[in-house]
């Protein structure tokens, strides 16, 4: 019956081994759990699919756990009233109970309500949603001494509200915060990337910029830049596309190193362009997380924290000194 | 310097490590006054050893899994040095030697020391990570009584196998790890906005604490309480699950 302890006991196993099960289904299919997402429930009921049949039986087992302790609960509490006295192990079990059941509760309405989105912020104004418009103003990379990343100290300039502009500083597990901390913008990773090429006229030394995707007119063609691989390579390079007034098009292949001699120039009918420099630009991949629930999971820890105090008990036989018997 | 410094720590840890588990070959012959004296040499060689780590990372010295190792089984030496009179000499023995064999798989590893990842420099890290292994040495201390009750058939009216003995443990282990997930919880709302995610750690985490929980009961309820000692053995599965199992066999960010 509702409230029995045993039962409780059960349904606590069921819903251990409900668990195991999810992690055992998530584990072997990767297709359908990415790694590292969040508790929001989008992703089981849109669509429903029979391999989340896991998620489904732990809504139900959670949902009998949660009615059977607040059964117990409130036994409890009823019992302790009507005696006008309560122990402390009694007294840390309700808080710890309370605790789990906002702790349910909290996940539960996360999971309805929740949003994350991940942004990737550059010194142009990004639409974020739930707080604003924001842009990268200014990126500092700390480094330990081997060179390998230490910290990224990204400026970020926010407009909320009435446009209202303010700067902080975002990073790693130093997230911007707003709405009493229900919404979130955290540093996932912040580096520089290639924003473009500057090639230099190897007659007349004037420079052209091009950026990913655009194109320029070069004497007797246009000249487009596809993009720039800088990744898994062992020499960076770019990738472009020729279209002669003739409508003939070649593509090109530019190494993006000066020591790359001649594979540094491209020879675009009667001129011939080098490779001057990369242009680079900061960006910030940032995670956008709306918790509607974050103030219940405060009071769940409080709750918890408190009957993890009454649970150390102070009587002697309880010490480690006291352990010193001989058997 | 470095690689000297290095080296001296992995002698260090080594004789830290096999020192308790001599100690406890003399304790199982009766030469109880050696016991203490050798744990407290081991201590000493321990705080070399993470001294050596914390200087070469400039932070606290539990990042990488020759150091996780490590702590897991320090902290399972403090308890069984706490415990020296509480277990019996057989118990005290296999707790000595599986925290010996947690530590000496440190050498099986590739042990290159790198400064820690941005994520990890934050005060919540070194709050959480060894609470969470003094969690799990408890519950090793629990699973261990219990095996002495089912395997040598120890009585449990015994002192040290009583409910109380199992009780103690698994409050101690239940707190340590309530607050360990709290710390974890703070830390991962800080880095990703998240308390939860559906990472193997974290799920079984949420395992541990629920099975452990649930076994603070178990002495309540007349109908499951032979039942007693079995769960607390399979809770040394579980925990293994989640210390070894999602960090070598999962696609869990906590992976090692």
């Amino acid at each position: 019956m509702i409230g029995d302890q045993t039962l409780g006991f059960l349904f606590s196993l069921f819903c251990v081994i409900n668990l195991a099960l999810g992690s055992l289904v998530m584990n072997m299919n990767p297709k359908v759990y990415p790694p590292f997402f969040m508790l929001d429930f989008a992703l089981f009921f849109d669509p429903p699919k029979t391999v989340h049949f896991w998620f489904y039986l732990l809504l139900f087992s959670f949902f009998l756990l949660g009615i059977n302790t607040l059964a117990c609960s409130l036994e409890s509490l009823l019992a302790a009233i009507e005696a006008k006295s309560i122990s402390k192990k009694r007294l840390a079990g309700l808080l710890f109970h309370l605790g789990l059941l906002l702790a349910l509760l909290a996940h539960l309405h996360e999971g309805i309500q929740g949003e994350h989105q991940r942004y990737y912020l550059t010194d142009k104004f990004t639409e974020i949603k739930g707080i604003g418009k924001a842009r990268l103003v200014g990126l500092e990379t700390l480094h330990h001494p081997d060179g390998s990343k230490k910290d990224s100290l990204a400026q970020v300039e926010f407009m909320v509200g009435e446009n209202q502009s303010q700067t902080q500083i975002l990073s790693y597990n130093n997230p911007a915060l707003f709405s009493f901390g229900t919404k979130e913008l955290s540093l996932l990773h912040a580096a520089t990337r290639p924003a473009g090429i500057i090639l230099k006229d190897s007659t007349t030394q004037q420079r052209f910029e091009i950026a990913p995707k655009s194109s320029i007119q070069i004497g007797q063609g246009t000249l487009t830049l596809y993009g720039i691989m800088t990744q898994g390579v062992r020499v960076p390079f770019g990738y472009f596309l020729w279209r002669t007034k003739q409508g003939q098009t070649e593509k090109r292949l530019l190494a993006l190193d000066h020591s790359m001699k001649p594979y540094d120039r491209l020879e675009l009918g009667d001129k011939v362009l080098f490779f001057d420099k990369m242009k680079d630009e900061p960006f910030l991949a940032a995670q956008y997380r709306y918790n509607p629930s974050l103030w219940i999971m405060v009071v769940a820890v409080l709750a918890t924290l408190a009957g993890s105090l009454f649970l150390f008990r102070k009587k002697r036989r309880d010490n480690f000194s006291a352990l010193n018997e001989t058997r | 310097m470095v690689y000297e410094l290095k080296l001296a720590g992995k002698i260090a840890v080594f004789f830290a490590l096999w020192i308790p588990f001599a100690a406890a070959l003399l304790h199982t012959f009766r030469k109880t006054d050696w016991v203490r004296p050798l744990f407290w040499v081991s201590g000493v060689l321990f705080v070399f050893f993470f001294a050596t780590r914390a200087y070469h990372k400039s932070f606290f010295p539990f990042t990488d899994k020759v150091e996780s190792f490590t702590t897991f089984s320090a902290l399972m030496l403090v308890l069984g040095y706490l415990y020296l009179q509480k277990l019996g000499r057989k118990e005290f023995f296999i707790f000595v030697l599986l925290a010996s064999l947690f530590g000496t798989v440190c050498f099986v590893f590739d042990d290159p020391l790198k400064y820690p990842t941005p994520y990890l420099l934050t005060i919540w890290y070194p709050l959480h990570v060894p609470l969470s292994f003094l969690a799990y040495a408890f519950w090793f201390v629990a699973g261990v009584a219990s095996f002495s009750v089912l395997i040598f058939k120890k009585d449990p009216t015994l002192a040290g196998h009583d409910k109380s003995f199992l009780v103690r443990s698994n409050r101690h282990g239940f707190n340590a790890f309530t607050f360990s997930m709290i710390f974890g919880g703070i830390w991962g709302y800080l880095a990703w906005g998240a308390y939860f995610l559906w990472d193997p750690k974290l799920l079984w985490s949420v395992i541990l604490w629920l099975y452990y929980g649930n076994l603070l009961h178990i002495d309540n309820l007349p109908r499951l309480r032979k039942w007693r000692e079995p769960l607390y053995l399979v809770g040394i599965v579980l925990i293994l699950i989640t210390f070894i199992g999602t960090g070598f066999f999962t696609r869990s960010i906590h992976k090692f």
